[in-house]
């Protein structure tokens, strides 16, 4: 897979996406990852033009791309630059002004409870409902995705097992610190099983412990083919968990592909951490001023 | 102390900028209007009627009365302020290099410059322009009367550090968002039950009764008015021993404040929050968790408990209480001689009343959801389920609470039996108003504020525009409910118990095809296209990148 990245003159306003792009799209992933043998596969996230305005502020400019079953993709980019934009509309919480989003195949405009009904979700800022406990929060969200009443109950144990938070599972979320507020919307995302995860930030405030084990089962979910659309600032944990990385500057793609081929593009060498692409990337200075007081 | 000035500075800018909205000046005027003015004027007249009125004796029970009243009032005021304000919540402070005393100064400075002051000044002034034997009488007065002023700020300032801990709990948090309407319709209130009460009773009889200058005599609101009379009399030898136990007062409380400071800086109050109570880990299903199978039982039992966790929500349960004091008013009116409505008529006036204290349950199904509206909207769950999720348990708080309402208005009525017979038609006017309030939460949500921000301020970005939205949704509700009321008056109209047992399910199948026309032809696809709008009008301000 080559880098991509728009043209400079990239179109504010992408108009609805060509014809052909509208059917789904099939790669080749045998190409892209050789120990899954040769298939067709269908991506689990189509991206086309996608673009959104506040006013006169174009936040995400004809954003296109394509994310693969099994890819840990990383999303990343500097504060500001259209990250938790483009995740609200990838997952319909956020009306698009142009473009077209295919989720598990299914398209986002025409059939969104479908789409919804594939993909787990945890914000920035997590979804909770302050006033349910932990427990009664993760069992409300397995019900409202479908599932039956005993797998919600014993799903919900494990997560609370897992998460560490079953000695707080029967305490208001109001109380909870906001690492236990990661925590829970992480066991919401997680309870249904979902084919594509959304994580906007999914280790800010998690405790050591908690993250490691997170970390552990994202990777299990990633092995049996679950996608997961992740956005972090912590670099150093996007390099050692992410298949492919996009990184998104001022609504555009700065650059997307794998560190090796981000590097290639940068113009790094092969030591380059993903620190060093980001930067590079981005455009920051390479130094900037001291204070003045610092002389 | 050359950083006095910058945290009076600070402390004024966060007292009028917090949890007011776009309209800062705009919600400062409607502030004034519903507190200070009621109140101010309920002090003002009360204290100046008095002094107007009464011989030397009843004005020294006022005097007490009076200044005692400010004090309680004072220093327990902010207590329900505290969660509200951040300017109350010192220990942002200590990271600076900024003394004690400059902070205790500082603070309490500031208080003087606090608008609710307002409210206490008028019977001040009262006090002032009645005990003016002399201009020497009215200095003396005027420097109690700030001697006083100082000592309760500084008190009221020394009990909030000291309470810290359990001002800074969720449960004092909740307590003060359920006492801020109780406070706001005393505040209208109060004022009107005074002057009812002024019309037909002699309210200082019970004053003098008590005599509350035997009681009060050596508090600090005590030895106040006693110099205040002293300068009066003049007997300048006691005015000037009150005045000094007045400032040994005020001296106490600036010692308390600094000790309680003290303590706050070292760590010893406030360093942890007070213990929230915990429970054990529940091993057995709940009866409520047992029912949740369905999305709908789900969302229906999640909006149940939030009725009953959430304080904005709380606060509503108390709603019916009041149509229930306009009926007790309109019969007292009526036995003075007033009019009032026939029994029939204040039942059905109640029950309007009643149920229209609920209205924000019905047109604003999304607003308190806050964040957790997106993990709604982000479930494959049918927007159909979701509208009858939150429909189903707006109904049964709205039906249950204005049955309540309306058998207590049969009793106080002497009518029970009538009341009685209005029960399945609350019902039936609860599915209506469902049915009516989807299509105005679906294109006018509100935005419900944020734990913390100001409840007394707006919560809404259209402001009065939602109350008239309201209002007209109500009332075309109420014109879509009038079936409902011809099924219910026939039965009295023909005093027939057949027409009951007839008109009961006719009405009720009648509020079940509207509520199901809508939501199924109107409701349930207009939300399936306004979802995404909603979540931008209910969680705006929240942070994108």
């Amino acid at each position: 897979m080559t880098v991509a990245l728009p043209p400079d003159d990239a179109p504010a306003a992408a108009g609805p996406p060509p014809d052909e792009a509208s059917s789904a799209v099939a790669f080749d992933l045998a190409a892209e990852s050789p120990g899954l043998g040769p298939q067709l596969v269908e991506p689990s996230v189509q991206v086309y033009g996608l673009t959104k305005r506040f006013g006169d502020h174009v936040a995400v400019n004809n954003l296109t791309f394509t994310v693969l079953p099994g890819e840990f993709f990383g999303f990343l980019g500097p504060n500001g630059a259209g990250k938790t934009t483009t995740i609200r509309m990838l997952v319909g919480l956020l009306r698009p002004d142009g473009g077209r989003v295919i989720i598990a195949g299914h398209d986002l405009a025409t059939d969104p409870l479908a789409v919804k009904a594939s993909i787990g979700l945890l914000p920035e800022e997590p979804n909770v409902y302050e006033r349910l406990t932990g427990r009664e929060f993760i069992q409300f969200a397995g019900t409202m995705y479908g599932l039956p009443p005993d797998l919600v109950r014993s799903r919900t144990q494990e997560l609370l097992v897992l998460m560490e938070m079953e000695e707080h599972a029967d305490k208001m979320i109001v109380d909870y610190s906001s690492g236990m507020k990661k925590k829970t919307g992480m066991a919401v995302a997680l309870i249904h099983d979902p084919r594509v995860l959304f994580l906007d930030e999914p280790f800010g405030s998690v405790d050591a412990v908690s993250s490691r084990s997170i970390r552990q089962v994202l990777t299990r979910l990633r092995e049996r083919g679950t996608t997961i659309f992740f956005s972090s600032h912590i670099l150093d944990l996007a390099e050692r968990l992410c298949t492919r990385i996009a990184i998104i500057h001022q609504g555009v793609f700065r650059g997307l592909g794998t560190l090796p081929e981000l590097r290639a593009y940068a113009g790094l060498g092969p030591d380059a951490t993903l620190e060093d692409v980001f930067l590079a990337l981005v455009g920051a200075p390479a130094e900037k001023d001291d204070l003045s007081w610092i002389a | 102390m050359d950083r006095v000035g910058p945290l009076v500075a600070l402390k004024l800018r966060l007292m009028f900028r917090m949890g007011r909205g776009a309209w800062p000046v705009v919600a400062w005027i409607v502030w004034l209007i519903a507190f200070v003015v009621p109140l101010g004027s309920l002090g003002l007249a009360f204290a100046s009627m008095g002094f107007w009125t009464l011989d030397a004796a009843g004005d020294r029970e006022l005097l007490h009365f009076t200044l005692f009243g400010v004090w309680i009032f004072w220093l327990l005021f902010p207590l329900v302020g505290f969660s509200l304000n951040q300017s109350y919540d010192l220990t942002k402070l200590f990271i600076y290099p900024v003394s004690r005393a400059t902070i205790f100064i500082g603070t309490t400075l500031a208080c003087f410059l606090d608008p609710s002051l307002l409210i206490v000044l008028p019977a001040f002034a009262a006090i002032a322009f009645f005990y003016s034997a002399s201009v020497t009488a009215v200095a003396v007065t005027v420097v109690a009367l700030v001697v006083f002023l100082a000592h309760t700020l500084a008190l009221s300032q020394a009990i909030l550090w000291g309470l810290l801990n359990v001002l800074r709990s969720r449960r004092a948090r909740d307590w003060a968002m359920l006492l801020a309407p109780l406070i706001a319709v005393s505040a209208y209130l109060a004022p009107n039950l005074y002057l009812r009460g002024a019309a037909q009773h002699d309210p200082y009889a019970a004053l003098l009764a008590w005599g509350p200058s035997r009681y009060l005599c050596f508090t600090p609101a005590g030895v106040t008015a006693r110099a205040i009379e002293a300068a009066a009399s003049p007997h300048w030898a006691q005015c000037a021993a009150y005045l000094g136990a007045s400032v040994g007062y005020l001296l106490a409380a600036l010692a308390a404040g600094t000790a309680v400071l003290g303590r706050l800086h070292s760590g010893e109050i406030g360093a942890s929050r007070a213990p929230e109570r915990t429970r054990a880990p529940a091993r057995e299903l709940s009866p409520l968790q047992r029912l949740a199978t369905t999305p709908v039982a789900a969302l229906a039992i999640k909006e149940a408990r939030y009725y009953w966790r959430e304080p904005r929500y709380k606060s509503l349960l108390i709603a019916p209480i009041f149509p229930l004091i306009f009926v007790l008013g309109g019969s007292l009116s009526r036995s003075h001689g007033g009019p009032a409505l026939s029994p029939p008529a204040a039942i059905l006036f109640v029950a309007v009343l009643a149920l229209f204290g609920f209205s924000s349950l019905f047109q604003n199904a999304f607003g308190i959801d806050r964040e957790g509206l997106r993990l709604l909207f982000v479930t494959p769950c049918p927007r159909s389920e979701i509208l009858v999720g939150k429909n189903l348990a707006a109904v049964a708080v709205a039906w249950v609470a204005s049955t309540l309402a309306v058998l207590v208005a049969g009793f106080l009525l002497q009518n029970p039996s009538l009341a009685a017979t209005y029960i399945p038609f609350l019902l039936a006017a609860a599915i209506v108003l469902a049915a009516m309030g989807n299509v105005v939460s679906i294109h006018f949500p509100i935005r419900i504020a944020r734990r913390g921000e100001n409840p007394f301020a707006s919560s809404s970005s259209r402001g009065c525009l939602n109350g008239l939205i309201s209002t007209l949704a109500f009332q075309v509700a109420l014109l879509v409910a009038v079936p409902i009321a011809i099924a219910a008056a026939t039965p009295l109209l023909l005093r027939n118990p057949l027409a009951y047992a007839f008109c009961v399910p006719l009405a009720l199948v009648y509020a079940l095809a509207v509520y199901l026309g809508v939501l199924k032809l109107y409701s349930a696809p207009a939300l399936e296209r306004r979802e995404m709008d909603i979540l931008e009008e209910c969680l705006a301000g929240e942070p994108v990148g």
